[in-house]
């Protein structure tokens, strides 16, 4: 394998593990299954989600800040700009629900409400795919 | 030289390709994340063995991790017919479209097999511990594996 694929392979994994962490978090954000899951594991469920986007985050940003240099693409495009704003509100968003399931698990209620926070990440992570995929202003 | 090629392969891409190639990777987004949820759910199932546990597991695969396949599933298709590659011997595209159609096959018997303990436990019958759960969860792990092993493919292209 090339440093290319190499880099494009763990960046798209790294994708892959935002996006399961972000769904593995839904029905603790969402109250989605809570019959089923209950709250205790909902949090456990939502507590790996935030590893596997923590991951997926880093592997998404490092590498593929990585891959620009590597391509040679030119920074300062609107779809490389616009992909860290993405970024940057999905891992906020994925922060702040990882900290509620913490917190619930320490026995606190989810004082804000998290359904908006889930959106803003899923949104942020569809808006990202849209991006890598039709780069707009390449 | 080599990244300079990269940069002309990615300029080049048809914008006509662009909509299915989103329609792929998303469906196997949300493909493999479906996945990961339904593990849990089933693991959850399997101890529990009441019927919103059970059930629960199968709705995850039934309502989202059926249509993501279906969704990646035609986007792999229509992508395909677009770049012209349904008759490529290529082993890259191999590795795709067997883990894809095979994946299917177990995808469906995980269907099965959490539907049949759904129904069971919504007549009263505990599914705590089955062997069809224990299966299922077998399944899905090797479906996730199996995908990661597509998106090395996809992404590195052999052969």
């Amino acid at each position: 394998m090339s440093l290319y694929e190499t880099l494009l392979f763990f960046h798209v994994l790294g994708a892959f593990a935002l996006v399961a962490g972000t769904t593995a978090m839904a029905p603790f954000a969402l109250r989605w299954g809570q019959a089923a899951l209950e709250r205790a594991g909902a949090v456990k469920l939502a507590m790996t989600g935030s590893i596997l986007s923590g991951i997926g985050a880093v592997l998404t940003l490092v590498l593929g800040l990585w891959l620009v240099g590597n391509v040679g693409y030119a920074f300062f495009r609107l779809w490389i700009l616009a992909a860290l704003v993405f970024w940057a509100i999905a891992g906020y968003s994925n922060g702040q629900i990882s900290s509620a399931a913490r917190g619930v698990q320490k026995g606190e209620e989810a004082a804000r409400d998290l359904r908006v926070l889930w959106i803003a990440d899923a949104l942020g992570a569809t808006l990202l795919l849209v991006l890598m995929v039709w780069k707009p202003g390449h | 030289m080599e990244a300079g090629a990269l940069t002309v392969l990615a300029v080049v891409r048809p914008d006509a390709w662009n909509f299915p190639l989103f329609l792929h990777i998303g469906g196997a987004m949300a493909l493999v994340a479906s996945l990961v949820v339904a593990l849990y759910a089933i693991r959850v199932g399997r101890i529990r063995g009441d019927q919103p546990a059970a059930q629960f597991a199968f709705r995850v695969l039934w309502r989202f991790t059926l249509p993501a396949y279906i969704v990646m599933r035609v986007g792999a298709q229509w992508i395909a017919s677009k770049e012209k590659l349904e008759n490529s011997d290529a082993s890259w595209l191999g590795i795709g479209f067997t883990v894809s159609d095979l994946g299917l096959l177990l995808l469906i018997i995980g269907l099965v097999l959490t539907g049949l303990m759904a129904r069971r436990a919504k007549a009263g019958t505990s599914v705590a511990g089955a062997g069809q759960l224990r299966a299922a969860g077998i399944l899905a792990g090797i479906l996730v594996a199996a995908y990661l092993v597509a998106i090395w493919a996809m992404t590195t292209k052999p052969g």
